[in-house]
């Protein structure tokens, strides 16, 4: 029994309170068996006051920040973490699935003989048992499996964008930050960053929190100009399948399902998409879907809201004028 | 004289019915799409003369796929099996692959898929990379440049592209995944049914049992619930006129709709 230490860990340099690490930092509170526990986000990087302040006002019991004003490096992050593991030793440790932090719970999990659950969907306490119940979807999404670390202190996991809320908890705040120091060594700067930009804009479209999306399948190929156009008018944002990804009719960052992303809109209105699972899971978090698609049958159906057996085109052409 | 370049590839078998829909393969196991994308992509960033092996992890089922990878012009074969070795997560896995990878010995490259589409957690590459206390490059979308010495990729991390250089020997993994297999020849296919497969088991590899399958891990799957990711939902069917039936879509687009939040306010 005893108190939870149960730590957060920012995957960036300078811009911590990131809508997906208050997401975690809101799911890590909702764990706190008393008051006693207490919940940290790990922040390494630049020294961002107005960073730290979000956290705190988003509920977090302590932030502890390790100062880092050289370029950001992925292999000083890891040993940075590492070391922090080693003298702090928290009970449980949720990182944000991103390459950094699923690279470092990897690593540190191989390290320490730490139990690591990959892109957990639910975090449950059992109190019978005192031990946490890591639990996440396989095989396509079609099973849901409940994993429990063997090991007593440090159990990871990696959690995904939006799959948890972020909560707002109070204006009236008490900082409490507990410094970090690191020396970098020579040795640790293995990996040579040759460029690093931002992408640009227009390769951005924040299709996460786009509000309407057009979905495009292999069968709008022909009159991509007409969706666009109607997308524009709409105020859309047109994502697309892996099918259209081959086809070149949109670019690759917006590929929605297993191996692109997923998104939760508020309206998703798909158009000649049939709904392999493999698409589907990427729109389940849609609040409504309109399908659109010429076979009656095409499975994307059975997860519409909304059904319309006929071209996309024709209903594409209707909703210009 | 210099020695060829080496480079291993691991792959995975997984349940057909996860990849394909259709009967288009007679076997029960398949090659994991992002392994197939990561080797078919390897196997053409390589330099002529570099030695490819691939290895797997796995029971019986496997040996189908490993003869596949013979076929795309893979060099030779190892499965890596053991009753021990069942049950293993991701830090009994990686360790296996590691005592492999230096029974192997000279290895210069390591190439993993992004994830498999079962398991589906994306950790060896980076778990393997530490196993063997080597850097890591996750999630490449292509290889700039490879030689004896160094590989460079390019890549998107969150917001950024990222050009990438580091000294082999390294661990990659490709991003992207792909269910088609490019240029396999049938006749090759056929000379791969006699390819004979080595086949290591934990003695072969020195492994103690305690380090490996479900003795090895430091997670335990305490259940298994099928489960719905996706709600099918109650659906309203639009066949009338069209002009009516785009009139209710645009309603709910303008958030005219009921139950559907409201825009442009």
């Amino acid at each position: 029994m005893g108190n939870k230490k149960l730590w957060i860990i920012s995957d960036q340099h300078e811009a911590y309170a990131t809508e997906h690490v208050l997401q975690i930092l809101h799911k890590a509170l909702k764990l706190k068996k008393s008051q006693e526990d207490e919940v940290s986000v790990v922040c390494v990087g630049l020294n961002r006051e107005e960073q730290f302040k979000t956290l705190f006002q988003y509920g977090a019991n302590r932030i502890i920040f390790c100062e880092q004003k050289s370029e950001y490096s992925i292999s000083f992050f890891v040993e940075c973490i590492a070391s922090l593991l080693k003298d702090k030793q928290p009970d449980v440790i949720l990182f944000p699935a991103s390459i950094t932090g699923k690279q470092t719970a990897a690593i540190l999990s191989v390290r320490y003989r730490a139990g690591l659950t990959a892109c957990c969907t639910d975090i449950q306490y059992d109190h019978d048992m005192d031990r946490y119940v890591f639990i996440r979807p396989a095989m396509s999404e079609s099973v849901l499996a409940e994993i429990t670390c063997i090991n007593d202190k440090l159990q990871m996991c990696t959690i995904k964008e939006n799959i948890f809320d972020s909560a707002f908890v109070t204006n009236e705040i008490c900082w409490n930050i507990a410094d970090y120091t690191y020396e970098e060594k020579e040795a640790m700067r293995k990996v040579q960053v040759l460029e690093r930009k931002a992408l640009n804009l227009k390769e951005r479209v924040d299709i996460k929190s786009a509000k309407i999306v057009f979905v495009v399948g292999r069968g709008m190929k022909h009159c991509m100009d007409l969706c666009q156009t109607v997308a524009q008018k709409y105020g859309a944002v047109i994502v697309g399948t892996k099918a259209a990804v081959e086809e070149k009719m949109i670019h690759e960052n917006r590929q929605i399902g297993q191996s692109g992303i997923s998104i939760s809109p508020d309206i998703c209105l798909s158009f000649g998409v049939s709904g392999a699972s493999q698409h589907v899971v990427g729109i389940k978090g849609a609040r409504l879907i309109i399908a659109v698609n010429p076979d009656k049958n095409a499975p994307i159906f059975e997860y519409a809201d909304y059904v319309i057996v006929d071209k996309g085109e024709h209903i594409l052409q209707e909703l210009a004028l | 004289m210099k020695r060829l370049m080496r480079i291993v590839m691991c792959i995975k078998s997984v349940k057909k019915e996860l990849v394909y829909q259709e009967d288009e393969y007679q076997e029960n196991y398949v090659m994991n799409p992002y392994d197939l994308y990561a080797l078919q992509n390897i196997i053409e960033a390589k330099k002529q003369g570099t030695e490819m092996i691939c290895m797997s992890m796995g029971p019986e089922a496997v040996t189908d796929t490993l003869r596949r990878c013979i076929a795309l012009g893979v060099d030779e074969v190892i499965q890596l099996s053991d009753k021990h070795f069942a049950g293993a997560d991701t830090i009994a896995t990686s360790y296996v692959l590691k005592k492999a990878i230096e029974k192997i010995g000279n290895v210069d490259l390591i190439c993993c898929g992004q994830k498999t589409v079962d398991g589906e957690t994306g950790q060896v590459v980076y778990a393997l990379s530490e196993q063997l206390n080597i850097p890591c490059l996750s999630q490449v979308e292509s290889i700039t440049d490879l030689n004896q010495d160094t590989i460079s990729i390019e890549r998107v991390n969150g917001d950024c592209s990222e050009k990438i250089q580091v000294g082999l020997p390294a661990v990659i993994s490709y991003r992207n995944c792909t269910t088609i297999y490019k240029k396999i020849n049938l006749l090759r296919l056929k000379r791969a049914q006699n390819h004979k497969i080595v086949v290591w088991n934990m003695n072969d590899l020195q492994i103690d049992p305690s380090m490996c399958g479900q003795k090895g891990s430091k997670t335990i799957v305490q259940s298994v619930k099928k489960h719905h990711a996706i709600i099918k939902k109650e659906q309203t069917i639009l066949d009338g006129d069209i002009k009516d039936t785009v009139h209710v879509v645009k309603n709910i687009i303008l958030g005219k709709d009921n139950g559907v939040c409201l825009y442009g306010e």
